[in-house]
C-alpha cells in the first residue's frame, strides 16, 4: 500500500477506528496509540485487491484486538467525557454525553458490540464475522449491554 | 440509541494524528510503534512471595491442593473431567514462566516452549515482555484427552490468608502497590463467580481482604467489602443451596450458600435476607438486600468465599472481564 492509499484509507475510515478505540479504551492517549498502530499495520498489508468494506472490516477487527492488548494491563483511568472529544460549543450536550458515558461504563466486550451495532450500523452476523466470534455470543452481549444501558439511563426508553 | 450514533458523529480524528501516521510511514515503512507494557514496582518481600508462591487450587472433589513453586498443569491433575475450574498462577521469573505438566504433547500458540523432563519453560518472543503471552493457548493432549488453557496477564500480589499461608491473587485497579505481573491459566470451561452487587463496582481498599498490620497486631479480614446504597439487591454468586440464614453482632444479618465441591459463599452486613434455608438458588437470584447491620461503619456487602471451610480471596474467583470493571477505593 502506498502512502497515498494510506491517506485515503485514513480519510475514509479514520473516524471509525478512532471512535471505536476511544469507546473501548476511554483514554485519548491510548486510543491515539492504537490508531497509529492500526494504520501502520495496514500499510504492511497486501491489500491491493481489497474493497472498501473489506478494508473497514480489517481495520475494525485489528482495532478491537489492539485495544484488548492495551486495555488489560493499563492502570484503569477514569472515563473520558464526550466534551473532551468534540469541539462543539456549550451548552453541554447532556443527553449525548450521558449516552457516551453509559456505553463507556459497560464491560469492554459489551461496549465493543454495542458501539459497532449502534454507531456503525453492523448487524449481529456482520459483527460476528468481523470479530471471529459466534453470532450467539454477539447477540447475548448486545442484549445484556442494552439491558445494562436501560438500567443506567433509567426510564423505559426503547434502546 | 440512534442518538448514540449522532453523539459519536461529532468525534473526529485530529489532523495532527493523521500527519503523525504519514510521517512515520514515510520514515520507516511498515513498522508499527512499540507499546510499553505496564510494570508495577515489586517490593523484595513480594518478589520472594511470588517466587515461592503457593496457590490453592479448587479440584472437582473439593480438595484444596496447595501447590508450591512447582505449578502443576496437566491431564493427570484434571483426571477424567475436562470441565475443570482450575485457575493456576504463574509468577514471571527471568522473563518466562515455568510449570510442570504431564502430557504426551503440549503446544503453545505463541512464544517459545522448551522442556526439561516434565518442566516446561514458556518464553515470550525475543524483545517482548512476558505479558505479551497474554492470550496464549496452551494445548495439552494425553491419549484421547485434550485440554486447552488460555493465559491471561494480570497484576497479582501475595496475600496472607487466615492460616498464615501466602497465596497469590490478582489485584484490582487502585490497589496495585507491591503487585507484579503474573500469567494465569484458565480453561474455556472455567467457571467463575458472578458479581453479587449489580451496579456497584467498588471494593473497599481500607478494609481489603487479608491480613493487615495494626498497632494491636495482625488483623485478618476474611472477605471483601463492596459499598453500595442500603436496600440494593444482593444476588447469588453461583448456583447452590442456602445453608444458613442468621444474625450475629459481627456479621449482622447474613446468609451462606453451598455451591457444591466444597465451595461456599457468605453475604454479611445485610439489611434483610430474602432467601430461606434449604432454598435452591441460581447464580444471579436475589438473596438479600444490602445494609449496614452488625459491625459496620457504612452500608456495604461483606462477601466471603471458602473452600472446605478455608477462607479464600474472593477477587481471585471472578473472571478477568469482571475484574476489569472493578476498582479498589
Amino acid at each position: 500500500m502506498t502512502s497515498q492509499q494510506l491517506r485515503a484509507a485514513m480519510e475514509r475510515h479514520g473516524d471509525t477506528v478512532y471512535r471505536l478505540a476511544l469507546c473501548r479504551l476511554q483514554n485519548i492517549a491510548d486510543a491515539e496509540d492504537v490508531y497509529q498502530d492500526v494504520f501502520l499495520r495496514l500499510l504492511g498489508q497486501n491489500c491491493e485487491h481489497w474493497d472498501d468494506e473489506h478494508t473497514k472490516a480489517w481495520l475494525i477487527r485489528t482495532t478491537v484486538n489492539r485495544c484488548a492488548d492495551v486495555g488489560r494491563l493499563r492502570i484503569r483511568r477514569s472515563a473520558v467525557p464526550l466534551e473532551r472529544l468534540t469541539e462543539l460549543p456549550a451548552p453541554p450536550r447532556s443527553q449525548a454525553a450521558a449516552l457516551w458515558a453509559a456505553v463507556g461504563s459497560l464491560p469492554p466486550k459489551f461496549r465493543t458490540v454495542v458501539h459497532l451495532h449502534y454507531a456503525e450500523g453492523y448487524s449481529t452476523e456482520e459483527i460476528a464475522a468481523m470479530l471471529h466470534i459466534p453470532s450467539a455470543t454477539v447477540r447475548t452481549r448486545l442484549h445484556r449491554g442494552r439491558e445494562k444501558l436501560k438500567r443506567i439511563l433509567g426510564g423505559d426508553e426503547d434502546v | 440509541m440512534y442518538d448514540y450514533k449522532e453523539a459519536v458523529s461529532h468525534i473526529h480524528v485530529p489532523q495532527r494524528l493523521n500527519r503523525q501516521v504519514l510521517a512515520a510511514c514515510e520514515s520507516v515503512p511498515g513498522k508499527a510503534p512499540r507499546r510499553a507494557f505496564f510494570r508495577a514496582a515489586v517490593c523484595t518481600a513480594c518478589a520472594l512471595a511470588l517466587v515461592l508462591g503457593s496457590v490453592t487450587l479448587r479440584s472437582p472433589e473439593g480438595q484444596p491442593t496447595a501447590v508450591t513453586s512447582d505449578y502443576h498443569l496437566g491431564i493427570t491433575a484434571l483426571a477424567a473431567d475436562l470441565t475443570e475450574n482450575h485457575t493456576l498462577f504463574f509468577p514471571i521469573e527471568d522473563g518466562a514462566i515455568r510449570f510442570r505438566a504431564s502430557a504426551q504433547s503440549l503446544t503453545a500458540s505463541q512464544g517459545t516452549l522448551s522442556q526439561e523432563g516434565d518442566i516446561y519453560t514458556l518464553s515470550p518472543t525475543v524483545g517482548q515482555a512476558p505479558e505479551s503471552l497474554d492470550g496464549t493457548a496452551l494445548t495439552l493432549s494425553a491419549g484421547e484427552q485434550t485440554e486447552v488453557y488460555f493465559l491471561t496477564a494480570e497484576n497479582a500480589r501475595a496475600f496472607v490468608n487466615e492460616s498464615g499461608r501466602e497465596v497469590l491473587a490478582p489485584v484490582l485497579s487502585g490497589d496495585e502497590q507491591g503487585a507484579a505481573p503474573v500469567l494465569y491459566a484458565a480453561t474455556s470451561e472455567s467457571r467463575f463467580l458472578s458479581w453479587p452487587v449489580a451496579g456497584s463496582n467498588t471494593v473497599s481498599l481500607s478494609n481489603s481482604y487479608g491480613t493487615r498490620q495494626t498497632p494491636q497486631g495482625g488483623v485478618f479480614h476474611s472477605g471483601i467489602d463492596i459499598p453500595a446504597q442500603r436496600g440494593v439487591e444482593i444476588t447469588a454468586a453461583e448456583s447452590g443451596t442456602v445453608t444458613q440464614v442468621g444474625w450475629n453482632d459481627t456479621l449482622g444479618f447474613y446468609v451462606t450458600l453451598d455451591h457444591g465441591g466444597g465451595l461456599t459463599t457468605l453475604y454479611g452486613q445485610c439489611q434483610e435476607i430474602l432467601a430461606g434455608e434449604g432454598n435452591a438458588v441460581e447464580a444471579g437470584d436475589v438473596i438479600a438486600l444490602l445494609g449496614s447491620t452488625g459491625m459496620s461503619t457504612g452500608p456495604h456487602l461483606h462477601f466471603e468465599v471458602r473452600e472446605n471451610g478455608e477462607v479464600q480471596n474472593p477477587v481471585a474467583y471472578f473472571s478477568a472481564d469482571i475484574r476489569d470493571t472493578l476498582r479498589a477505593k
